[in-house]
């Protein structure tokens, strides 16, 4: 019988009490090796204390962190196999791109000719080639990145953690990085956790995202299934765009919204062993809906609503609706298709089995 | 038309004048505090002195002089000895204290701040004082340890000695010492020393791979401080060395007042500034060096 290959990060129900405040509530999250996982969040709902107990410069108030298997509870940041990419880079102001780059070798007392070789493959790998006698100074933002992400890799470390690690990079050169991280980690196969607040990012990269709010874990998954079947309210709001409607739940999968002339049908995978009677909300995306003067035959979801906005954003068109009682429904369809005209009262419609539930 | 290219020129000339005025009080200050006596000294100790009066002639005889006399070498090697001691063990114990103002203190740093500070608000004489009534045979320091039983007999050493000079010297330049340092370590990001912890160095190595080096140009401003100051410095020795081991400023103040030969003290005085210069210009090879690469 041979050994399972243990998860490269383990949490274990790990909390952080700072006085009255908790900052991280009871998650657990396995963590396999090769992965790329992404703790996703607003500023503030603990992401950067969670991994910040990973790499050891916080304690747990309780719960346990394990590393490829074993508790690292009492291991000091230095005595860990993880390495940590900063969010400003934190590159050694008195030492040369090469420099930075041997730092972690040489604390691992690596052999100098060693060093030397895997200090040149990196400078290769990150894209830097030539630039290893450049002091760090003179490097712009993107390339600062790559030396700050080289720096981490060249440890080859059981976790590389991420702490926002494009945030101060402009968008196209962020676009840019994506790419190249997601190369990277798939040629050298190492297990990534980042960190960040842009759930773009987190859905391009990832193989699994994390979504915490206010310390706790919402939801552990996919980025498809975070999108497609959320398991809070939170998750289906923060994670793309959703119309988010509060409904109660009737016999036999009859829906009925909350004042609006709305009942969908919906089947048992949707209600998820729901009681009827369970106070809901209908998640409708936006590119499900569509606009017009009559619903087609197959969406069963239908509102009306009076045409209020409409964006043109190049391959898609952003509709807002305002309903009846003055909430907005936001559809977004493809720009191709005929807009309708603002003002008007047009049918906003969608099949009920592209809906999902949350608890209200 | 070349009459108005000339006005034009004029103007802009005089406006590239109007910032450098605001700079004339410093230089003209400079001038006749700084560049009038150091060119008066200079003079001087090219002239020669015979029987107490001023002769104007332009030799090296004093600088012969000077040399050729064992005590006055002493003086220097004292002075010199004295300030490398006082700058060493100033770095040593500032270093904490601006370690710890810097990245520990939180919201007591402006106050430990002023601690610092706050003994320059007295006079040096005062302070100098202070120190006689602490280190004298019948000081506070040797009544202490005689009434805790860790000496019989006073002990002597203490005043009127290189020892009580490097103590007040130590005393006085601390502070002097504290915040360069101070200034430099607040630089230094906590993300840098994390980063060398997450990358296995220990925080002995953490201090010496990263904190130290970045600390470098702090120490070296302290150094120079200490250094140039504790080489001229006359009040401190003069009131707590004794007289018996002279150092270089006293021996320079003997020649001005006690033998009256202004030449002589001129060039020793001259020497004095050349060994300051000396200091300045390697501590700036130095802070040049801190502030670029190391070593891999």
């Amino acid at each position: 019988m041979t050994e399972p290959v243990p998860n490269a990060v383990e949490l274990r129900a790990v909390s952080k009490v700072y006085g009255a405040s908790t900052a991280v509530r009871e998650v657990s999250m396995d963590i396999a090796r090769g992965a790329f996982v992404t703790i996703l969040g607003p500023s503030g709902c603990g992401k950067s204390t969670l991994l910040r107990m990973i790499s050891g410069f916080v304690s747990p108030s309780s719960g346990d962190v394990l590393i490829d298997g074993v508790s690292v509870l009492g291991a000091a940041p230095y005595e860990r196999d993880t390495a940590m990419v900063f969010q400003d880079y934190a590159l050694f102001p008195h030492r040369t791109v090469a420099q930075n780059l041997a730092f972690g070798l040489r604390m691992r007392k690596v052999a100098k000719d060693e060093i030397a070789r895997r200090v040149e493959a990196m400078l290769e790998l990150v894209n830097l080639k030539g630039f290893g006698d450049r002091r760090v100074s003179q490097m712009s933002g993107g390339q600062a990145q790559r030396v700050a992400l080289g720096r981490a890799l060249i440890v080859r470390p059981a976790v590389l953690l991420l702490d926002e690690p494009l945030g101060a990079l402009d968008l196209k050169l962020r676009k840019q990085m994506q790419a190249e991280l997601k190369t990277i980690h798939r040629d050298l196969g190492l297990t990534f956790v980042a960190v960040t607040h842009d759930q773009e990012e987190a859905l391009t990269l990832s193989d699994r995202i994390a979504v915490m709010n206010g310390g706790a874990l919402e939801q552990f998954d996919t980025p498809e299934n975070l999108y497609r079947r959320p398991a809070t309210r939170f998750v289906a709001d923060f994670v793309g765009n959703a119309n988010l409607f509060d409904a109660r739940l009737g016999s036999d999968g009859r829906v009925e919204a909350q004042g609006l002339p709305l009942t969908l049908f919906l089947n048992p995978v949707q209600r998820g062993g729901r009681q009827s009677g369970a106070a809901i909300a209908l998640v409708v995306r936006p590119e499900t809906i569509a606009v017009g003067a009559t619903a087609p035959e197959s969406h069963d979801g239908r509102v009306e609503a009076q045409v209020e906005e409409i964006m043109f954003s190049g391959a898609v068109q952003q509709i807002v609706g305002r309903l009846p009682d003055g909430r907005r429904i936001t559809a977004h369809q493809s720009a191709a298709l005929p807009a309708p005209e603002r003002g008007t009262t047009a049918v906003f419609s969608w099949p009920s089995q592209s809906v999902w539930l949350v608890d209200a | 038309m070349s009459a108005a290219r000339d006005i034009a020129r004029r103007r802009s000339r005089l406006r590239a004048a109007l910032p450098a005025a605001g700079l004339l009080p410093l230089v003209l200050w400079q001038i006749v505090f700084f560049v009038v006596p150091v060119a008066l000294i200079l003079g001087l100790s090219v002239w020669r002195s015979q029987s107490y009066r001023l002769i104007p002639a332009f030799t090296f005889d004093n600088y012969i002089a000077i040399f050729a006399r064992p005590a006055i070498w002493r003086a220097l090697l004292l002075s010199v000895e004295t300030a490398a001691f006082v700058t060493v063990a100033c770095a040593v114990l500032a270093y904490p204290v601006a370690y710890f103002i810097a990245k520990k203190a939180g919201r007591w740093r402006g106050l430990l701040l002023v601690a610092v500070i706050a003994p320059f608000w007295i006079s040096i004489v005062m302070r100098v004082a202070a120190w006689r009534l602490l280190l004298g045979e019948r000081g506070v320091i040797n009544q202490m340890a005689i009434a805790l039983g860790l000496t019989e007999a006073p002990m002597s050493f203490l005043l009127y000695s290189p020892v009580s000079t490097a103590i007040g010297l130590i005393y006085a330049y601390l502070p002097l010492y504290v915040l360069p340092l101070y200034a430099a370590i607040s630089n230094i990001h906590d993300n840098w020393i994390d980063a060398a912890m997450d990358l296995n160095a220990s925080p002995t190595r953490t201090f010496f791979e990263v904190i130290l080096p970045l600390s470098a140009p702090g120490l070296v401003v302290g150094a120079v401080f200490c250094f140039v100051f504790g080489l001229g410095e006359f009040v401190t020795p003069a009131l707590l060395g004794g007289g018996k081991q002279l150092m270089f400023s006293q021996v320079i103040q003997d020649e001005f007042q006690r033998r009256l030969d202004w030449p002589s003290g001129a060039a020793m005085a001259v020497v004095l500034l050349v060994l300051v210069f000396a200091s300045l210009a390697l501590s700036m090879k130095w802070i040049r060096r801190a502030s670029g690469e190391t070593g891999l």
